[in-house]
């Protein structure tokens, strides 16, 4: 058995974040004005537009922004009492934990594969990346043309094996549609991070485990899979956060959130009311609502990758 | 100014009609005798359609001359109320939805998804804007032609009048005046019998001006086009009543989303038309008390 | 336990050769040093006997089995990697453990034979600690305890002592002397360190630039080396060269002649 795998330090570049440091310097204005420019763009970027949808949600407002009435909770117990609002949550979790689960299994197979190519090993691993440097839009356009139920080729085929494809009908097949189409585009970007996880396992480790008898699958799975749960984790939140707040753009050009309302899920329902509907103060209040969520995850991670995953 | 205006229209698939000796359908008892016809006769489908809550609601309301919310549609003010739910466009709906047994009717997306299926020679006959004329000569495989909307004749005895859909140009205040000069001279560019008439044409549109309609007339462009000016005859049938002049709703794009919702849910045989289009009127009406708050 | 055969030996990467037509009968229960300088093959010469590079030619018996084609699993080995090559994320038990539940020893065996060897290697209290809780020579441990409770028909250790303090080094070098002699079992043991190799190996295998130099006990490759280069690598302090000729009539000194030629000089 011949091993030996190619390796890079494109490793310590992304799994940079697992090593926090902690340096202190004396007390001068210096440390302030290096994070100076950082905090300049959070501020202008992220926190003052937070604020402002805060401030929207709790304003009533007409389409053209020239009336506003300010309402304080009202938005959001709109939206408590809505019932398609409530069933768009859990239709939210099925989608994201399927956008996360395939898009993730997906790479992580890929990138195992990856692992063993000697010859054109970058050439190949390119190739796999490209799917990321897609708009949103255009990869739900690319899907949709994929499965036309009339010209798409997939329908053609699934035609054989007896399926009857047409996902403007079929609420299972037009959610299966969109997690296929929001997980492809991620493939690459996990692909990315697994593979580099994986080069970073010793060889020696591996070999162990093959002298001790233990076959490619049983490897994998005792030994590289727990050895790289801290990226599987760091990428279970981030492909959470993408299929909760990037997938507008790939359901709106795929399924318009139908058909009935089997793939509304809570960022289109933000897209659709706020951008086409104009309703902006309930829009902003379910954003805002998402904003927590998100929060909420990226506290998970932080705490739990700190702590718990290491070994 | 209006502009891209159009109105649905029943386009049919010549070829499979005449193989399947169907004649063009004028009701919908006709449709569904043709539907059956055509898959008969070895068709994938029957018939479909697009932009459902415009053409199969909104439509269908104003052909036949019933209201879809009150105060004239929201002509006479707010604080309207939908009333599309009501029992002729229940059994309307119904009868679609039965006619998904055998293929009669196929379901294919909200807006112009479902064009392949009649271009492509799937469905025999489709009923959508007269604007994807362009579209359907340049992809269609078959031979085409498009008549008036079906008569539903449990409903009404002869249709009103069609209405219309579309988009307009807008100018907007705050530029300087050589800028508006340059703006109307655009416009009436725009606007004139030659650009009009060809725009026409070529899209399938509704010309704007009556001198485009009479300039494509003098061309003999409905003589060697039969059927090309159906939307203009169907849009001026009869003088419009409160009930086909149009529709004015706050929040529409919304509501129009709740229809597709409700319909696909009937659609898909999840729900009776009833319980869709009560719970759609429903919905909507929230959607209007909104509206009404915000523009206060 | 088992005796070894390796008969024409090559190992080539691509059109690289790196081995030489290596020969050399390895008896049941010897301890064999391979030995030699940086780069030289010797763990290719390893990894070969443990099954994780192919072999280009030749053929390597064990037992009397012949291996070239068998999985390392079923070579019934054990192997001490330099960086211990630790399951990180299992415990110590599970570090030694994992090979025996692969072959679905019973529960209770397992914990016999983890006991065993924790109590031999004095690292009983460690059991339950992760790898990155031990230092290095606690690691070292672990990494012979995960080797012998697998009571495997071989030894195999890539230069296993290499990274520990000087001190340490000798004592463990000891150990796993005493280790092997108590289990008897048949071992390779590479090392670029000649004190390591003269001290350790019942029989030295020199090899250099991917030729076995000489191959015999650590007195007669001290007494009788083969070539200058044994003779240059073994022995401290390092021994001294005259270049000289053998001449019909007795040895002259090279003195006379700008090039010595490769001659066997005696100590
Ligand atoms: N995977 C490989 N590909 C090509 N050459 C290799 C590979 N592994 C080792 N070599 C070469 O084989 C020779 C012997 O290496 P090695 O057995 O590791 O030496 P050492 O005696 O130091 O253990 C070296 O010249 C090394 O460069
Ligand atoms: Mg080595």
């Amino acid at each position: 058995m011949v091993s030996f795998y190619t390796r890079h330090s494109l490793h310590a570049a992304l799994m940079g974040h697992h090593m926090l440091k902690r340096v202190h310097f004396p007390s001068s204005p210096l440390p302030y004005m290096l994070v100076a420019p950082q905090l300049a763009i959070t501020l202008v970027f992220f926190i003052w537009p937070a604020s402002q949808a805060m401030y929207q949600s709790l304003l009533i407002e007409d389409a053209f922004g020239l009336g506003s009435e300010f309402v304080w909770f009202e938005n959001f117990e709109v939206l408590w009492q809505d019932q398609h609002y409530l069933d768009a949550f859990l239709r939210t979790a099925v989608f994201s934990v399927l956008v996360a689960a395939l898009s993730m299994g997906t790479a992580l197979i890929l990138a195992g594969f990856a692992q063993r190519v000697v010859k054109g090993a970058m050439f190949y691993r390119t190739l796999l990346i490209w799917p990321y440097a897609v708009a949103p839009v255009l990869a739900g356009a690319l899907w949709v043309f994929m499965f036309n139920p009339t010209l798409g080729i997939f329908p053609y085929f699934l035609e054989f094996v007896g399926v009857d494809w047409n996902h403007y009908l079929n609420g299972n097949q037009a959610m299966a549609l969109v997690i296929m189409a929001a997980a492809w585009k991620q493939v690459a970007y996990n692909f990315l991070f697994y593979l580099a996880a994986m080069q970073s396992i010793p060889n020696s480790v591996i070999e162990a485990a093959a002298i001790d008898g233990a076959g490619p699958g049983r490897r994998f799975v005792t030994i590289i899979l727990p050895l790289i749960s801290p990226t599987t984790f760091f990428l279970l939140v981030i492909n959470m956060v993408y299929a909760f707040f990037e997938t507008f753009g790939i359901i709106h050009a795929v399924t318009q959130g139908g058909p009935g309302s089997a793939t509304t899920i809570l960022v289109y329902k933000v897209f659709n009311d706020g951008f086409v509907g104009l309703d902006l103060g309930g829009s902003a209040a379910q954003s805002v609502i998402l904003m927590v969520l998100v929060v909420a995850m990226t506290v998970v991670q932080f705490r739990y990758v700190e702590r718990k995953v290491e070994y | 100014m209006p502009f891209n205006s159009s109105t649905p229209v029943m386009w049919y698939n010549k070829t499979a009609l005449d193989a399947a000796g169907a004649s063009v359908s004028k009701t919908w008892d006709d449709v569904k005798v043709t539907a059956q016809k055509l898959v008969d006769n070895g068709m994938d489908c029957g018939v479909s359609f697009g932009w459902q809550s415009w053409v199969m609601v909104e439509n269908f309301s104003a052909w036949h001359n019933m209201e879809m919310g009150t105060k004239e549609n929201g002509f006479a003010g707010f604080y309207t109320e939908f009333s599309f739910n009501n029992e002729a466009v229940a059994a309307r709906l119904d009868g679609i939805a039965a006619m998904t047994e055998g293929n009669l009717f196929k379901y294919g997306g909200r807006r112009g998804d479902s064009l392949p299926m009649f271009t492509s020679g799937e469905c025999g006959m489709w009923m959508n804007s007269s604007a994807y004329y362009g579209s359907i000569k340049t992809q269609s495989e078959v031979e085409f032609g498009q008549t008036m909307l079906p008569l539903d004749t449990t409903v009404a005895d002869a249709p009103q009048n069609s209405i219309i859909g579309g988009a307009t140009l807008w100018v907007l205040g705050g530029h300087d005046d050589a800028e508006y000069k340059g703006t109307a001279q655009f416009l009436t560019y725009l606007s004139s019998p030659e650009v009009q008439a060809w725009w026409h044409q070529e899209t399938g549109y509704v010309p704007i001006t009556t001198a485009a309609y009479e300039l494509s007339k003098a061309q003999g462009f409905y003589e060697s086009n039969p059927g090309t000016d159906t939307a203009i005859q169907q849009l001026s049938l009869n003088k419009p009543t409160p009930n086909s002049r149009g529709l004015r709703f706050g929040n529409f794009v919304q509501v129009r989303d709740v229809i597709n919702e409700e319909l696909e849910a009937v659609w898909a045989g999840d729900k009776n038309a009833t319980d869709a289009l009560n719970a759609a009127a429903e919905r909507g009406n929230t959607l209007l008390r909104k509206f009404e708050r915000a523009a206060k | 336990m088992a005796e070894i055969k390796l008969t024409d030996l090559t190992k080539s990467y691509g059109s690289t050769e790196v081995l030489h037509h290596v020969e050399g009968d390895i008896n049941d229960g010897e301890f064999i040093v391979i030995v030699g300088p940086s780069g030289c093959g010797k763990s290719t010469l390893l990894r070969m006997v443990a099954g994780l590079e192919t072999v280009t030619s030749g053929e390597i018996r064990i037992g009397d089995r012949r291996v070239n084609e068998l999985e390392p699993s079923a070579r019934d080995i054990a192997m001490v990697f330099q960086n211990y090559a630790l399951y990180p994320h299992m415990s110590v038990r599970e570090n030694m453990a994992y090979g025996l539940k692969i072959r679905k020893l019973s529960k209770a065996e397992i914990n016999k034979r983890v006991e065993e060897a924790a109590e031999i290697l004095e690292i009983g209290q460690y059991l339950d600690r992760k790898p990155r809780q031990l230092s290095g020579g606690q690691r070292q441990r672990v990494a012979m305890g995960r080797a012998i409770v697998r009571d495997p028909q071989v030894f195999l250790f890539d230069e296993p002592l290499s990274n520990l303090d000087a001190k340490l080094r000798v004592q463990m070098r000891l150990e796993i002397r005493k280790l092997q002699q108590r289990l008897g079992v048949t071992s390779i043991y590479v090392t670029h360190d000649q004190v390591e190799a003269m001290t350790l190996g019942d029989r030295l295998m020199v090899l250099n630039g991917g030729y076995v130099e000489q191959f015999g006990t650590p007195i007669e490759l001290y007494d009788r080396p083969a070539s200058v280069f044994v003779a240059g690598f073994l022995g401290s302090p390092a021994m001294n060269f005259i270049p000289a000729i053998v001449e019909a009539d007795g040895v002259g000194f090279a003195r006379r002649h700008k090039t010595g030629r490769r001659t066997g000089a005696s100590g």
